[in-house]
């Protein structure tokens, strides 16, 4: 397996730029997941990695050595697709033993390749079988079994769950998880979905309009998110936003009021230099406390528009602060459409970004 | 009778009118060319021949040289069919899958040349075989034919490269196989239905061309089928309505067996390319 460095790649198609200046090194046996909302770029990063589209500007290294120039045949990557572009007109063992068959290898040993590739992702009785005849489930392991019946230097997946159902996407996600333990593959998995960024990743890669917004691990990116847009992608169901001022007190504590009501948040000391400055206070539906109480002055009230109860938690949808608050508690509230509810934010929990730049603050 | 079944009957009787008319040819090709001369002028008109009579094939074969005709056809029908064919796959396939500048231009043009219709342009063809020394060559009407219908089969070919994912080729490129191998090992088995169906157009424009063959091809011996069955309805004192028939019914017959061969893949190139 191998590094991947990505160095300051530009891609433009005329006059328009779609990725500007990306940066990126993927190391050895790591596991990489690009993640971003549809057209920022991160399929086309991947594309350019696996030699599908041409490099406008920077540069692309594999184990040290400049791949601009080289053809996908020959960057020895193994890509997964979206569609997982199975040869229609090949069985299972054909479709996995192609790239075998391609490089020469004898009939033997393609065979005993694709065998042992098909007993890792449990198609050993599918085989014989064109692949109109199977499943969505069973179409996406011969994918990957195509990409890892060879020995590439790294796997490229292009958001190879997004075409099956909830559950079937659930255990798939464990079973890709499970044999990159396995194997050991530098990967690069491109999705859209924050909970299977978070849940494959060593290292996630947020995207935004062609940039790269941040990259840590998932609880990095969870606990601190650099940017507003990272904080509203990252986490389901999505972060609360509320925009204000920062305020001083008469002790020169900093604080900020929220909504027409003027609820008083104590923020953190080291808002002390920002006082003045509008901020945009970011906090998760799980580190807001509801309470069922009456409206109380100061206190942030909110009114109960919906409740979804998904047995291991309940979700309030409510007005608040002049706005849509999202509540996520694991207690069974007995509340319905039309209760009040006093909200307490939990003040180590909170996000500050600048409203300007959306860069964090605190 | 349920609701369904009358519709289906309802149907059947509006198409009957369109399955006589498409019929009634054929029957008459086939009882006509069974028949013996003295029974075609008969005054009560019979259906059905007096005996399965086989003469009038074995005079076509033996007397009248319609085998080398046939053959001749077969020459150029096939010969056109497969220099069109590896013309346009390759140009098919780069005005699908390559970049090109005047893309869209260029398939205006193409359909642009097939308003023309080739009789007008007969007499410039002729001028231009004559000076290339290929009049009375059979070569000159498949390098003619496969020029004429190549326009065609470049752009249902295109129109069919359109519908294969590029996802599969790019899938081949990742597993090492060069732009030659995929187009070869994963996008041409893919696109068997379409080249099945140009193949098929091709073979019975040419097949069926009549003006060039007899413009072209002087000599007796080298006639095309169509152009030779003219020939029998205006060379003796009287129409041999039996030997004439008979030429028809076999000149349906490699178009027939085209049909045929290449029917399973006809079918769902149809309903896959919307040919035409």
């Amino acid at each position: 397996m191998s590094s991947i460095e990505i160095r300051n790649v530009t891609k433009s198609y005329g006059a328009l730029q779609v990725l500007h200046g990306i940066d990126l090194n993927i190391v050895d046996e790591e596991f990489v997941v690009l993640v971003g909302p549809s057209g920022c770029g991160k399929s086309t990063l991947l594309r350019m990695i696996a030699g599908l589209e041409e490099i406008s500007g920077g540069d692309v290294l594999i184990d040290g050595d400049r791949i601009n120039d080289v053809s996908p045949q020959k960057r020895d990557l193994a890509m997964v697709f979206q569609s997982y572009a199975l040869y229609p007109h090949m069985t299972v063992a054909e479709n996995m033993g192609f790239s075998l068959s391609l490089s020469g290898a004898k009939k033997p040993q393609i065979q005993k390749e694709v065998g042992e590739a098909a007993k890792i992702l449990h198609l050993e009785d599918y085989l014989e079988r064109l692949p109109k005849n199977l499943s969505g489930g069973q179409r996406q392991r011969v994918a990957m079994g195509r990409a890892i019946v060879r020995d590439p230097k790294a796997f490229l997946f292009d958001e190879p769950l997004s075409n099956l159902d909830a559950k079937l996407r659930t255990h798939m996600r464990a079973e890709i998880r499970q044999l990159h333990q396995t194997l050991n593959a530098t990967s690069v998995y491109v999705t859209h979905d924050q909970i299977e960024a978070m849940t494959l990743a060593d290292r996630i890669v947020v995207m935004n309009a062609g940039r790269i917004e941040q990259v840590g691990s998932p609880i990095e990116l969870f606990d601190t998110p650099m940017t507003k847009f990272v904080a509203g992608f990252i986490g389901a169901p999505t972060m609360n936003f509320f925009d204000g001022c920062v305020q001083a007190d008469v002790d020169a504590n900093p604080y900020i009021t929220l909504g027409a009501d003027n609820s008083h948040v104590p923020l953190p000391e080291g808002m002390k230099n920002h006082v003045g400055q509008q901020v945009s206070i970011g906090i998760r539906p799980q580190h807001i406390l509801a309470e069922p109480a009456a409206p109380e002055s100061g206190m942030i009230t909110g009114s109960v528009s919906l409740v979804e109860q998904t047995g291991c938690e309940t979700n309030l949808l409510l007005s608040a602060a002049g706005q849509q608050v999202t509540v996520q508690t694991k207690e069974r509230m007995n509340v319905a459409t039309g209760d009040w509810v006093n909200l307490s934010l939990k003040a180590d929990c909170l996000h500050i970004f600048d409203q300007g730049t959306g860069r964090r603050l605190n | 009778m349920s609701s369904k079944a009358k519709f289906s009957l309802l149907c059947w009787g509006a198409l009957m009118p369109l399955m006589v008319v498409i019929l009634f040819p054929y029957a008459t090709m086939l009882s006509t060319a069974l028949k013996r001369k003295d029974e075609i002028f008969q005054f009560e008109i019979s259906w059905l021949p007096d005996g399965l009579y086989l003469g009038n094939f074995v005079e076509l074969f033996v007397n009248r040289g319609f085998g080398q005709a046939i053959f001749n056809s077969i020459y150029i029908s096939v010969g056109a069919t497969l220099v069109s064919l590896l013309v346009a796959l390759p140009a098919a396939y780069a005005l699908s899958r390559l970049k090109l500048p005047g893309k869209s231009t260029f398939r205006t043009y193409l359909l642009i040349t097939q308003m023309i219709s080739p009789i007008v342009l007969i007499v410039g063809l002729f001028r231009l075989f004559a000076y290339l020394g290929m009049i009375n060559d059979l070569n000159a009407l498949v390098f003619a034919h496969s020029a004429f219908y190549m326009a065609f089969a470049v752009w249902m070919l295109q129109s069919y490269f359109d519908t294969i994912p590029k996802d599969l080729e790019e899938a081949a490129w990742m597993d090492g196989a060069s732009r030659f191998a995929s187009f070869r090992r994963v996008f041409l088995p893919l696109c068997l239905p379409g080249i099945a169906v140009t193949s098929l157009f091709t073979f019975v424009n040419s097949w069926n061309e009549y003006a060039m063959a007899l413009t072209i091809l002087r000599d007796g011996s080298l006639q095309t089928a169509p152009v030779r069955i003219a020939f029998l309805t205006g060379t003796l004192y009287e129409t041999e309505w039996n030997i004439i028939m008979a030429a028809t019914l076999i000149a349906t017959l490699p178009v027939a067996i085209v049909f045929a061969s290449i029917q399973s893949y006809l079918i769902r190139g149809l309903s896959l390319g919307g040919v035409k």
